[in-house]
């Protein structure tokens, strides 16, 4: 199948090769040129691929050498040396082979669909064999920390629920919290551990997942679930975090604030009004949770900086989703289980609000009733949340609800009454409830049906958009027009 | 001749001189000049009356008349039948005698394929003809420049004499004119490019670059008189000296960095400088407004152009915020609703187009420099509860604020169809950080104190400047402008806001960052003091041809290159056709 594609895609060279040195009209030779040189990435990327062809024959292994940190280098230097001679274009070669390593973003949101970004539309094709199961650390992607988030804002939950005095007629041990604190940290360290074997093993991988427009947002998971472990911190471990490692924290944070939100402002390819998408929250919610646990620790002015940062992005934000700009593909038309981080900002924003003013005033109300709002807005439409394919970013949207039933809590203790402690317990139950069948459909996908880490596709997707399933004749005649194009202006 | 495309700026200056040029052309004797009959057919027999009596006929055209009148007799003035003829011919028209006229339109009807057969083509050709109408009547016009004064160039901006011109040629020709009743809306139509020419049109960040195929309606190779070459822009000069007079002001009277020891004179240095530019800033833009007020309604139509409108206002409220301890300790307070005023309405003007739309809707104009009509509310917010007014500057604030948030989101989405917005970064970008600076001081003035609200403004814009200084490096590469004195004084507007907050905060960090941010935005004016004595002295182009005031009314056609002139002929005449069956009864 493999193949296949880089006969064809020689082929098609040799098309274009064939009237340029042939004795057809000077008009047709150059258009062919031009067509050619705007190939010239495919080409390279074919012939490198049909260099490696008799290795992979014999090594399996080979075929993922393009995604490993040091090899797929060297091999495509190698590649390049050989190829020089048959290839014109030496002098944009490194260019090409970068371009090459890392799509564009257009190329996510054509070659990709589903509100994750996961799923291959059904015209295109992978750079790795669909057929067979890829090593496990290029199946393994950063959105697995969703479950550190989940079991971390558990212990949260759970904390919380342990040393609220309005809920201690329920007499919660905090050896609840202490387990599931335990567990949390067990989960992350081995999350976090097998990713970083995969950002020293395949980093090209990694590469590519950063600039996936979606996964993005997934590297603040991490620090997230960082400060979710240093709030749910269980009293017997120790009374708090010290002050230094808030900073230690908040700089990944920081400076992903920096880079992400820079991008929406300063645009280029990914400006908000394309790549907005429900994930982004995972971008701003930090800021929050980073404000909240500042603000538990007696700082002052940090994390109202955080607070201030994210309130400004947050509506930013807000607003842009709910436009559904007509540029913004990657909104699912149908309620997914994504929408539920719409929850997530305003809870943590709540509570950080509390902490930082120092009382559950009216400033934060309004973000508390925002998230409830939103809560059972989406709760009330909650039968269409099926259909979806199970994935491990499911977790990540677990902690909204945790957060919302923190919120809640916190209300509660202002507001002391039956009805806000039964919404206490009711939000609690539920969080509670969510994350035992996330972990029963993932014990299930991962020792039953063995399908936890499918191939990411995410991260596979090819350079160019792929030719060799359309009808050879048309698509070059295709390429032709969109080559002309963007010579009618220059005339 | 490529100076001259817009014909519609110009009818004023020159229809007066025109009717001897014609008669000449028509005492030649063109063949088919007048006989070519299918156009009038257009106007439904209204310009019988023009076979009677010759000069006054092809004299018609230059009336501002409905395009139906000028397009029918189009055709016998200059018009090349083709746009790559008419580029070959330019020197020629240029030079522009009456023989090599005559000379052109022989060959053009000669061109022109069926003159004389039927007449449904040739009505399609003379729609064709039509379009290039613009060229015709310029080239007329610059031979009529040639022979007379040169300076009728700037009629058509200039104040009065234009309209007068307008009128007496109204005057005369008032018998002749069918369409008395949409002549003046046709000749503002006319005289102001619709805001979709200034995105067609120009380029670049403040939409001030002229693009490739476009033409400029006054010489693009001669200096312009003075006045029209000096943009509103200029003001951003006072903006800046005037935001340096505050935080100098500042620096002086800060209880925590008394240990610099900042003299306030200083401030009463940098106050009289400020004050003495912006009369002088503001006397060369009231002779302008004067004597070029045609000029002046052009920058206020220009997407971009419009923002600095507020910056004399801005500037005034900066100096009467930063006035020295020498000159007055409390000013009055009827100053403040005197120096309001005019924002208020601006602003009315201006969100009030944001909000009901037309064609100056935000998600069309939205661009950094909407900032400056922003942050006015805030300035005169600070000055109003510095004051001690208490309604007045909540008022302002609460404007401000919610227009504020409006235009954050919608310049950090970056739509689509905001075309204005620069690919890369750009000075302009550092507005982005005036707004929340000037709100946080603002708010701490009208609570009393530096609370969490102001913090949150002032982190805001704390986060962006350091956004905006990691990727510092992307700053070059831009031609330097007089507007970029307007983008220093949101780094000034940072300093203060800083050296406020440290005497909330004080301790080493803050401090530190003060000074930094001080020195930064005093570095910044100084280098941007230096540019501009460069430019001004040793370059001499700090006021370069003002290029966004002089786009043509209607894009050029005659630019296109000869493979693309079928395709252009035949788009052209379905245009036409589309806006003649729109404008008239043609069938």
């Amino acid at each position: 199948m493999f193949g296949d594609n880089a006969v064809i895609d020689i082929g098609i060279n040799d098309q274009q090769n064939l009237p340029e040195n042939g004795d057809s009209s000077n008009a047709t030779a150059i258009k062919h040129l031009r067509n050619f040189s705007r190939r010239m990435c495919a080409s390279v990327s074919s012939a490198s691929r049909f260099s490696m062809l008799p290795r992979f024959e014999s090594s399996n292994d080979a075929r993922y050498d393009n995604f490993k940190t040091w090899s797929g280098k060297l091999e495509r230097q190698i590649s390049n040396f050989r190829g020089n001679p048959i290839e014109l274009n030496t002098i944009s070669d490194s260019q090409e082979t970068e371009a090459e390593s890392l799509p564009a973003l257009d190329r996510y949101l054509d070659a990709l669909e589903g509100p994750e970004l996961d799923t291959l539309r059904a015209s295109e094709k992978l750079v790795l064999p669909e057929d067979k199961t890829w090593p496990f650390l290029l199946r393994f992607p950063i959105s697995s920390f969703g479950m550190c988030l989940g079991v971390g804002s558990q212990a949260m939950l759970w904390k919380a629920l342990a040393l609220s005095p309005t809920m201690s007629f329920m007499n919660i041990s905090l050896t609840i919290n202490l387990v599931l604190w335990c567990i949390a940290i067990g989960v992350f360290s081995l999350v976090a551990s097998l990713y970083l074997l995969k950002v020293i093993f395949y980093f090209e991988a990694v590469k590519r997942e950063y600039y996936h427009p979606v996964r993005i947002n997934f590297f603040f998971a991490p620090w997230i679930a960082c400060l979710f472990f240093a709030i749910g911190l269980p009293p017997h471990v120790g009374k708090n975090i010290p002050q230094i490692a808030w900073y230690v924290l908040m700089a990944p944070i920081l400076s992903l604030d920096l880079k992400i939100y820079g991008q929406w402002m300063l645009g280029g390819e990914r400006k908000l009004s394309k790549v907005a998408n429900p994930s982004n929250h995972l971008a701003v919610v930090g800021n929050f949770v980073g404000s909240l646990l500042g603000a538990s620790l007696g700082l002052k002015e940090g994390p109202i900086f955080f607070f201030a940062v994210g309130l400004a992005h947050y509506s930013v934000l807000f607003v842009t989703l709910y436009q559904r700009l007509p540029t913004n593909e990657t909104l699912t038309k149908e309620l997914h289980p994504v929408f539920f981080l719409f929850i997530a900002a305003p809870s943590v924003a709540c509570t950080a609000w509390a902490k930082i003013s120092g009382e559950f005033g009216i400033g934060a109300r309004i973000p508390y009733f925002i998230a409830m709002f939103l809560y059972s807005s989406l709760a009330v439409r909650v039968n269409f949340f099926r259909g979806f394919r199970f994935s491990l970013a499911w977790w990540a949207y677990t902690f909204p609800m945790a957060g919302a039933a923190i919120a809640t809590i916190r209300y509660a203790e202002q507001v002391n009454n039956l009805n806000s402690k039964a919404l206490a317990l009711t939000l609690s139950i539920i969080s509670t409830f969510i994350v035992s069948i996330l972990l029963i459909y993932t014990i299930l996908h991962a020792f039953v049906f063995k399908s936890l880490f499918p191939n990411d596709i995410a991260i596979a997707i090819s350079h160019k958009k792929s030719k060799s399933k359309t009808k050879l004749q048309r698509s070059t005649s295709i390429d032709l027009e969109s080559c002309e194009s963007p010579v009618k202006p220059a005339q | 001749m490529k100076n001259q495309q817009g014909l519609g700026y110009f009818k004023d200056g020159f229809s007066q001189d025109l009717p001897p040029l014609f008669i000449s052309i028509t005492s030649e004797g063109v063949v088919g000049f007048d006989t070519n009959s299918s156009p009038r057919r257009d106007c439904n027999g209204t310009e019988v009356a023009y076979n009677s009596n010759n000069p006054a006929t092809v004299g018609s055209p230059t009336l501002p008349a409905t395009e139906g009148h000028n397009r029918s007799h189009s055709v016998s003035i200059s018009l090349p039948a083709s746009p790559s003829a008419m580029y070959i011919d330019r020197s020629k028209i240029d030079i522009f005698c009456n023989n090599s006229e005559t000379e052109d339109s022989h060959e053009k009807l000669k061109h022109s394929t069926c003159t004389n057969s039927s007449i449904l083509p040739v009505m399609k050709h003379a729609k064709f003809h039509s379009q290039p109408m613009h060229v015709g009547f310029t080239s007329a016009k610059k031979l009529d420049q040639v022979l007379s004064i040169k300076d009728e160039q700037y009629n058509s901006f200039k104040t009065w004499s234009g309209k007068l011109e307008n009128q007496l040629s109204n005057l005369r020709r008032k018998p002749q004119d069918q369409i008395k009743i949409n002549d003046s809306q046709d000749r503002e139509a006319e005289a102001l490019p619709a805001v979709d020419r200034y995105f067609d049109a120009l380029e670049g960040p403040e939409l001030e670059t002229l693009k490739a195929q476009e033409e400029l309606v006054l010489p693009e190779d001669k200096t312009w008189p003075f006045l029209l070459r000096f943009p509103i822009s200029s003001f951003g000069m006072c903006l800046g000296v005037s935001s340096q007079a505050m935080l100098w002001k500042t620096l002086a009277k800060s209880a925590s960095l008394s240990f610099l020891n900042v003299s306030p004179d200083v401030n009463l240095v940098l106050w009289c400088i400020a004050l003495a530019l912006i009369c002088l800033v503001a006397t060369i833009y009231l002779l302008k407004i004067i004597f070029f007020f045609e000029t002046v309604r052009r920058e206020y139509y220009h997407p971009v152009r419009v923002n600095f409108f507020f910056a004399p206002w801005i500037a005034c409220l900066f100096l009467a915020i930063g006035v020295p301890p020498q000159v007055t300790k409390n000013l009055h307070s009827s100053l403040w609703y005197v120096l309001m005023a005019p924002i208020l309405c601006l602003e009315l003007k201006i969100y009030g187009q944001w909000m009901s739309g037309g064609q100056r809707r935000l998600s069309k104009v939205a661009n950094p420099s909407n900032h400056l009509s922003i942050v006015g509310n805030f300035v005169g917010a600070l000055l109003g509860a510095s004051m001690g007014l208490k309604e007045g500057p909540v008022f302002f604030f609460a404007v401000g604020l919610a227009h504020y948030i409006v235009l954050f989101v919608t310049l950090y989405q970056r739509l689509p169809t905001n075309e204005t917005l620069p690919k890369e970064l750009h000075p302009v970008f550092f507005l982005f950080i005036a707004a929340p600076s000037v709100a946080c001081m603002s708010w701490a003035k009208i609570t009393g104190n530096f609370d969490l609200g102001s913090r949150i403004a002032y982190f805001i814009a704390m986060f962006l400047y350091v956004s905006l200084a990691v990727r510092i490096n992307f700053f070059r590469g831009f031609r330097f402008s007089l507007a970029w004195w307007a983008y220093t004084f949101p780094t000034t507007g940072a300093a203060i806001a800083t050296i406020t907050y440290t005497a909330e905060v004080s301790n080493v960090l803050t401090k530190t960052l003060a000074i930094t941010l001080s020195t930064i935005s005093t570095l910044t004016v100084l280098a941007l003091l230096i540019s501009t004595i460069l430019h001004a002295f040793v370059f001499h182009n700090l006021f370069p041809n003002d290029i966004a005031i002089a786009i043509t009314y209607k894009r050029p056609k005659w630019r296109k290159k000869q493979c693309s002139h079928h395709r252009t002929q035949s788009s052209d005449a379905k245009d036409i056709e589309a806006s003649v069956t729109k404008d008239s009864a043609t069938p």
